[in-house]
């Protein structure tokens, strides 16, 4: 009869032990940009810091693609069958298609290098409402800071192209401050929109063939110019015919813009975990305040000297991290 | 256990007050060194860089190097003593022109204040209305060789790390931390929503404390008090002295007390099990104790009625066992006995009854015997002739013969003597005569 007991109450015990066993979590990651993808390695980190161990507590169902809609529509779909207990999505499109997937759901969106301005992603930033929250990303304000930096590279550049994707919600708000501040140094803004890789290689062919009358290219704050193929077409364009260019810090075969204003991705990522750990425990992520990634800029110097350009000192002391 | 109890409370108790001072102060200490590390920054740049001396020109490239030096400088501005600008750098862009001149008007009269006594300036915590991070403007003199005043470089610094070091301060498993200024302002709690609006917590008893201090004095003291979520908590405070802020730790009584309330809780189980495993021992024991002995009893009842082949069962090695198995030895014995008694009984009454037998048969022959003697007695008597009547004691005549009827010519029927008399009258005294034979029988006796 004792013998018995002991066994009861033992196995109470183990049972009221094994109830208060942390609760397994299963995120959804939209990488939807191949650009930023080590997005995701930067919120790993730190959700793995935190305590969400990969394999142990937490899966991760990691979906890569480019910008590509219709891919967008169908990954967050699975993850709304799924039932996630957190999206966590980038960029901005990605974002937006995720806000909708969720709707009459309770899966809360956490998105990442997305801008908040012209688009309806949040309702503020203080409180951005519904079931989302995230880190922004300070597209217009980097816009600008691209183009003083670009000014203080080659001062005497006057025009500038602007290539970038067609109908991009995002570019509006950007050229909208670039417009007067270009106009007050008196640089001449020339727009090359493109719906892709093919169009916009023609259309610089057409420059070649007519006449080439812009001294640098700027990057914005949108897809096209950072997927690999328009980058490896606008890089292969400025060093035939040494034309500075920048504005998002690429690679891609051999070829590297001078000068990226943008996030420090994995940083951003990191970011996002903290919010992330919020959310997973209760937190309305329409509660939680949106922040913002911070600007990280970096200079290819080598590039910059093969491209005749001396960079001011006082650049290089602002500079994140200078690649030499 | 009331002693234990009380003891295991201090102790709890200490050890909550211990571990959160320990907390606080680290927590205290780090963002005072945050703090501090910037000034010294700042005045560093105005020592190294020779701001009194060098070309108007070289101004932003040392102001350059610093931000670039320090990351959680977002804009620095050289002023004169006039507060005109001399150099700016930022890291924001020019279309944030409006954040920029919102912080040059933060730089008001206060800074100067300060700047012309000679000492550094640090402003209240503000959150910046773009990106929603607590910023603070920090401001070192900038003296010449002489000790001359010739302006103040002022940084805005990004309080973000305090921010992130709030949500990884660990106070138990529900405890919280959050940072508030002199005026009981929030700055830092990791409900950022809170920050943002600007709450004040001088409501708060501990934040109240804090706010009316007149000294700069580490309490040391927690006590149980409304925390900033309305439970009751053990909280703490300790004033960084510079800047004028306080941290404040809480840690639900409930949590603080886990310990203790875990003992009475285990203490009480344990009681409460020990309370039942003794109703259970004590009910087994008597059990094993009692039964046996009812069934002792049981057997000896049924024994005094009769049934001696009544034997009990205890399947027990200790003494009760013993009283059974003697029991047991006992009532067959007891059987045994009686069951010789029965055989002896049994064939003393068979030879009783065979003398019995032998007895009666012998009366019988007797009776049949004087029966025989009596009939002839009878039979002489009555072939007398002479004529025989014989009295008892009460004249009743027992015998009479028929010489006596002829003779006396007694009438048919019963007699008695008062008849026998009557016949006799003159001629014999019967009754005297017959008391006459009765005294010579006596006497020849």
């Amino acid at each position: 009869m004792i013998i018995l007991l002991i066994i009861i109450i033992t196995g109470t015990y183990f049972v009221i032990r094994s109830s208060k066993v942390k609760k397994n979590y299963h995120v959804g990651i939209l990488s939807g940009l191949t650009y930023v993808s080590e997005m995701t390695d930067g919120f790993k980190e730190k959700m793995a810091e935190m305590g969400y161990i990969e394999g142990k507590n937490t899966i991760y169902d990691v979906r890569e693609t480019d910008f590509d809609m219709t891919a967008y529509k169908n990954i967050l779909k699975e993850f709304v069958e799924n039932k996630v207990n957190l999206i966590f999505v980038f960029p901005t499109e990605a974002s937006l298609e995720a806000k909708a997937a969720v709707a009459g759901t309770n899966i809360p969106v956490l998105f990442s290098f997305a801008n908040i301005e012209d688009v309806d992603l949040i309702e503020n930033i203080r409180e951005p409402g519904g079931n989302i929250t995230g880190v922004r990303y300070p597209g217009p304000d980097l816009a600008v800071k691209r183009f003083e930096i670009m000014m203080e590279l080659a001062p005497r550049i006057k025009r500038i192209l602007i290539p970038y994707q067609r109908d991009y919600p995002i570019v509006d708000s950007q050229l909208s401050l670039l417009y007067p501040i270009a106009e007050a140094a008196n640089v001449t803004l020339i727009e090359l929109p493109a719906d892709n890789t093919a169009e916009l290689r023609n259309s610089l062919r057409e420059y070649v063939s007519s006449n080439i009358d812009f001294d640098a290219i700027m990057a914005l704050a949108e897809p096209l110019f950072v997927t690999p193929d328009a980058f490896s077409v606008i890089a292969e364009f400025a060093y035939e015919h040494e034309i500075p260019f920048g504005g998002a810090y690429m690679t891609v075969n051999n070829y590297s813009s001078i000068f990226g204003v943008n996030i420090n991705i994995f940083e951003t990522g990191r970011q996002a975990a903290i919010l992330a750990d919020k959310i997973l425990k209760g937190v309305p992520a329409g509660t939680i305040p949106v922040i913002s990634s911070e600007s990280f800029f970096q200079i290819d110097y080598a590039v910059a000297q093969k491209f005749g350009i001396t960079v001011p000192e006082e650049l290089l002391n602002l500079a994140d991290e200078i690649i030499r | 256990m009331g002693t234990e109890l009380y003891f295991n409370l201090e102790s709890q108790e200490k050890f909550v007050v211990d571990q959160q001072n320990l907390i606080t102060q680290n927590a205290a200490q780090e963002i005072k060194n945050f703090i501090e590390t910037k000034s010294n920054l700042l005045e560093t740049t105005v020592k190294i860089g020779n701001l009194t001396t060098v070309k108007k020109e070289e101004y932003k490239l040392t102001l350059t190097k610093l931000i670039g030096f320090e990351s959680s400088f977002r804009q620095i501005v050289l002023l004169d003593m006039q507060g005109e600008e001399l150099a700016t750098v930022s890291r924001l862009s020019s279309q944030s022109t409006p954040v920029i001149n919102e912080f040059k008007k933060m730089i008001g009269n206060d800074l100067f204040t300060k700047i012309n006594q000679g000492e550094e300036y640090i402003s209240q915590a503000y959150i910046d209305t773009v990106t929603s991070e607590p910023m603070i403007i920090m401001a070192t003199p900038v003296k010449n060789a002489l000790g001359d005043l010739k302006g103040a470089l002022v940084a805005e610094l990004n309080l973000k790390f305090i921010w992130d070091l709030m949500n990884e301060i660990k106070i138990g498993e529900t405890g919280l931390v959050y940072i508030v200024d002199r005026q009981g302002d929030l700055i830092a709690f990791k409900d950022i929503s809170r920050v943002l609006k600007n709450e004040n917590l001088a409501y708060l008893d501990e934040v109240n404390e804090f706010v009316n201090e007149n000294i700069s004095a580490y309490t040391g003291t927690s006590e149980i008090l409304r925390g900033i979520n309305g439970d009751l908590v053990v909280t703490n405070h300790v004033n960084f002295g510079y800047p004028d802020w306080a941290i404040i730790i809480e840690l639900p009584v409930f949590e603080a007390y886990n310990n203790a309330i875990r003992v009475i809780k285990l203490s009480g189980l344990i009681t409460i099990l020990g309370i039942i495993l003794v109703i259970i021992a004590s009910v087994y024991l008597s059990k094993r104790i009692t039964e046996p002995i009812i069934k002792l009893k049981n057997a000896a009842n049924e024994i005094s009625r009769g049934r001696l082949d009544t034997r009990i069962s205890v399947a027990s090695q200790n003494e009760i066992g013993e009283l059974a198995e003697n029991f047991n030895q006992m009532a067959a014995q007891l059987h045994s006995y009686t069951q010789h008694l029965e055989n002896i009984v049994a064939e003393r009454t068979s030879e009783l009854k065979k003398e019995k037998e032998n007895v009666e048969q012998k009366v019988q022959e007797r009776t049949r015997e004087l029966k025989e003697e009596q009939a002839k007695f009878l039979a002489s008597i009555y072939s007398l002739s002479l004529g025989f009547v014989l009295f008892d004691k009460r004249h009743r005549i027992l015998l009479k013969n028929n010489a006596a009827n002829d003779i006396l010519r007694l009438p048919a029927g019963d007699l008695t003597q008062g008849m026998i008399k009557e016949v006799l009258k003159n001629k014999l005294d019967v009754e005297k005569k017959a008391e006459e034979c009765m005294k010579r029988k006596k006497q020849s006796n």
